[in-house]
């Protein structure tokens, strides 16, 4: 029997129209059984194991709520944040969404979680945190930018892990070049090891790296890097007497002109940062983090440069052992950076992440927070932390020994490493980790880059604080609005003031502005 | 008690006779404070007309601050908001009329286009002069004291501005807005790069208020002790170093405060 190219299509397109009705009826059917509440959560994590993880965290917590429905939606991250936000604008949002920094109008979008933070997580009853604050069972007390919001005052987001970056190491490929099973234990060993590989790969003819590094996986070690080297400078710039440095302090303190990239400890960062690069796979600011990976896996390099939340997806994906180890900044005997440095170093502040936020319209508040609370319980972390091979951030929860590895040390001095980023905004660190070829390149050099970013970091971090002020000027505005709206339309005790946008912030408005307001280098 | 809060039960012994027109005001508040100015823009004009006048007059000030959220805001809009709190503010000494006043310089200080801080600061002060002690007036004590550093009088020193603003701590009633200015004048001590040991008694007495947010609270223990060990105050440092470690045992900067407190609390120190 013949078919007519039509009547095939006729048939493929009947066929979809069955599959695309059953799905959604099936949907219909589900939202429409009355004895079962659904809630839908969306996250952009589809790195090996999490979303296995968030399964068998759903699997259990619908085992003690068998009234509740939980669904998982992973998007892929390209287009996680238009998807989020096109379902928002239609009111079709999830009732719980992962938050991805910097998304606008955080407010209309979502809802504050302020009082049940403060109160008890009823699923760690009979844990040892039973009748602590929700807020405090976790290891940084929630007090990361994700979770709280100081320009709104409140906090809104429920983390489920926290990251550090690793050097992860074929053990095999280890032996075979040094005979050794342990890995680099000081910076010297570290540019000796690397020397070695290339000898190695030469004399046997090998496409071999040390190190495998990409655009991306570059960028937080390369903070490490700086930081390690800077804490005295940072301190010499810590007029506020905070014993740390943010964003704000260090670009105002740019453009004051008391520091630059010419001061003797930020050449001493970047020479070590120049030494860094020659470790790494040539070429591979110009590699995606996926061909870095490629690298590793097929054995073409000895180790790679990843996040803890690559770690789960390599223990899938390699055929050899793997360890991993924090990268060796130079100590205070090191020969050459030695007087610069300052140990032990922290590795930053510890920030949780891949907060999940409550929909400000969904339909099951009460479900959804429920269903947070379990995720953010001792049960919930544990059983996450098992599955994935991710970081667990609730208190008392222990890494799985592959994920222990990956664990934050976090004792030790930091100031900030964040001399790349000398505004914490867009411009001026875009531009500065655009001209890393000017450092990294086989013509470029320390000189070379210094003078780069001598003529062309101070316009960007203006141009970063001039938008910066226009946002604030508007979220102030937005808040003059909701503090009379709470104000008036909020029964009890009268308030002192009202609840404008707070003074530090409206402070560092002003201070932004004057700043802004001056020539390069003057004192407001 | 409060002219505001005498305010209030007025309107509502008056609205006991309506209570739909009461719930509706709430509602447009409501409304506005969920984001939805378009919607309660809609339910103060239906209470607009109110024979009641305390009513009419809550509407028009709610369709004033509604207007200031309603996207994309004209300058017509923000002109119609700023003849409203005018209107409200020269026609009575009601709860309407001193948030009319306070809006009179919000607008001038951060809604128009063009800030005019010299007008936000007379609109502040007159309502400080006033009503002293209400909720607006207390809340225009703590952002005349940002203008009156940062934006007014720039011919004069910023020592000179801040001897000024500290003037405003007599005038602030309630512990959250003597915090406000207490933080503001410490804070601005440090931006302007001033003797830093002069932003310590103002940080103290921030702290001893309680009113502070506690991210801002860590930070302010946190610089006491670190001003009161420069000063050599070795007490106080210790004091506030361990106060700090009790309430953020977690913080990052925990390592460096047992290293100072090691030091601080050695025998002969």
């Amino acid at each position: 029997m013949k078919f007519s190219g039509r009547t095939v299509a006729f048939c493929l397109l009947g066929i979809s129209y069955l599959i695309a009705t059953w799905m959604v009826l099936r949907h219909t059917t589900e939202e429409s059984r009355s004895d079962r509440v659904i809630i839908r959560i969306s996250q952009w994590q589809l790195e090996g194991g999490v979303r296995d993880a968030m399964d068998a965290i759903i699997r259990r917590y619908e085992e003690l709520n068998p009234k509740v429905h939980v669904v998982q939606i992973a998007v892929p991250d390209s287009v996680y944040q238009p998807w989020v936000q096109t379902q928002m604008v239609g009111g079709l949002g999830p009732d719980i969404a992962e938050y991805s920094w910097a998304w606008p109008d955080l407010a209309r979008n979502f809802q504050p979680i302020s009082a049940e933070v403060m109160q008890p997580n009823p699923y760690n009853r009979g844990t040892p945190l039973e009748g602590v604050p929700w807020r405090d069972t976790f290891i940084d007390g929630m007090t990361g930018p994700e979770n709280y919001n100081q320009a709104l005052s409140d906090y809104y987001g429920v983390s489920l892990t926290t990251h550090v970056m690793r050097i992860a190491y074929n053990k095999t490929l280890l032996r075979e070049v040094t005979g050794r099973d342990t890995p680099p234990a000081t910076y010297r060993e570290m540019v000796t090891f690397c020397a070695q590989v290339k000898t190695y790969a030469q004399t046997h003819n090998l496409k071999l790296s040390p190190l495998a590094n990409s655009r991306t996986t570059n960028i937080n070690l390369t903070g490490e890097i700086l930081g390690a080297l800077t804490p005295k400078l940072a301190e010499s710039i810590d007029y506020q007497h905070r014993l740390k440095l943010d964003p704000a302090d260090l670009g105002i303190s740019y453009l004051r002109g008391e520091w630059s990239y010419d001061s003797p400890s930020m050449v001493a960062a970047l020479t070590a940062l120049k030494e860094y690069g020659a470790m790494c796979t040539p070429g591979f600011m110009q590699r995606e983090r996926d061909s870095a990976l490629t690298d590793f896996v097929a054995g073409r390099a000895v180790m790679i440069v990843t996040p803890s939340w690559e770690a789960s997806s390599l223990l899938q994906l390699c055929q050899f052992p793997i360890g991993a180890f924090r990268y060796p900044y130079p100590r205070e005997d090191d020969p050459v950076f030695g007087r610069f440095a300052t140990s032990p170093m922290s590795e930053g502040l510890l920030l949780t992440g891949m907060p999940f936020y409550l929909n400000r319209h969904t339909k099951h508040r009460a479900e959804a927070i429920d269903f947070l609370h379990f995720l953010g319980s001792q049960e919930g972390a544990a059983i996450f932390t098992r599955v994935s091979n991710w970081q667990p951030v609730v208190r008392g929860v222990q890494a799985s020994d592959f994920a222990n590895q990956f664990k934050r040390q976090s004792d030790g001095y930091s100031w900030y490493s964040g001399f790349f980023d000398p505004s914490g905004l867009a411009d001026a660190q875009k531009f500065i980790r655009g001209e890393l070829g000017q450092l990294w390149n086989n013509d470029g050099s320390v000189e070379a880059f210094r003078t780069v970013l001598r003529n062309g970091v101070a316009s960007r971090v203006r141009e970063d604080f001039r938008r910066d002020s226009i946002a604030a000027a508007g979220n102030s505005r937005r808040e003059d609005v909701i503090a009379a709206a709470r104000l008036e339309g909020t029964a009890g005790a009268p308030s002192e003031t009202l609840r404008l946008t707070g003074i530090v912030n409206e402070i560092k408005l002003y201070q932004t502005r004057a700043v802004l307001a001056r020539p390069e280098g003057g004192t407001p | 008690m409060s002219p505001r809060v005498a305010c209030k039960l007025l309107l509502l012994a008056v609205l006991a006779a309506g209570p739909t027109v009461a719930g509706q005001i709430t509602a447009g508040w409501q409304a506005l404070a969920a984001y939805k100015p378009a919607e309660a823009l809609k339910i103060f004009d239906a209470s607009a007309d109110s024979a009641v006048s305390a009513v009419a007059r809550e509407a028009r000030f709610g369709h004033a601050v509604a207007l200031l959220d309603l996207q994309p805001v004209s300058s017509a809009a923000l002109e119609e908001a700023r003849k409203i709190c005018a209107d409200l503010a020269d026609s009575g000494t009601d709860d309407a009329a001193q948030g009319g006043r306070f809006f009179l310089g919000r607008i001038a200080q951060q809604h128009q286009p063009q800030p005019d801080p010299e007008e936000a600061a007379r609109q502040y002060r007159r309502l400080i002069g006033d009503h002293p002690g209400s909720v607006w007036a207390e809340s225009a004590i703590t952002r005349l004291a940002v203008l009156q550093i940062y934006a007014l009088n720039q011919g004069a020193s910023p020592a000179a501005r801040l001897a000024q603003t500290e003037k405003l701590l007599s005038q602030a009633r309630t512990p959250s807005a003597q915090s406000d200015v207490h933080y503001a004048i410490a804070n601005a001590t440090f931006f302007y790069r001033l003797p830093a040991a002069g932003a310590l008694p103002h940080l103290i007495a921030a702290e001893q208020l309680g009113r502070m947010e506690w991210p801002t609270r860590i930070e302010v223990l946190i610089q006491i002790a670190e001003l009161s060990r420069l000063a050599g105050d070795r007490a106080q440092a210790v004091k506030y170093f361990h106060t700090f470690l009790q309430e953020n045992p977690r913080d990052l900067r925990a390592f460096v405060v047992r290293q100072r407190l090691a030091e601080l609390e050695k025998p002969g120190a």
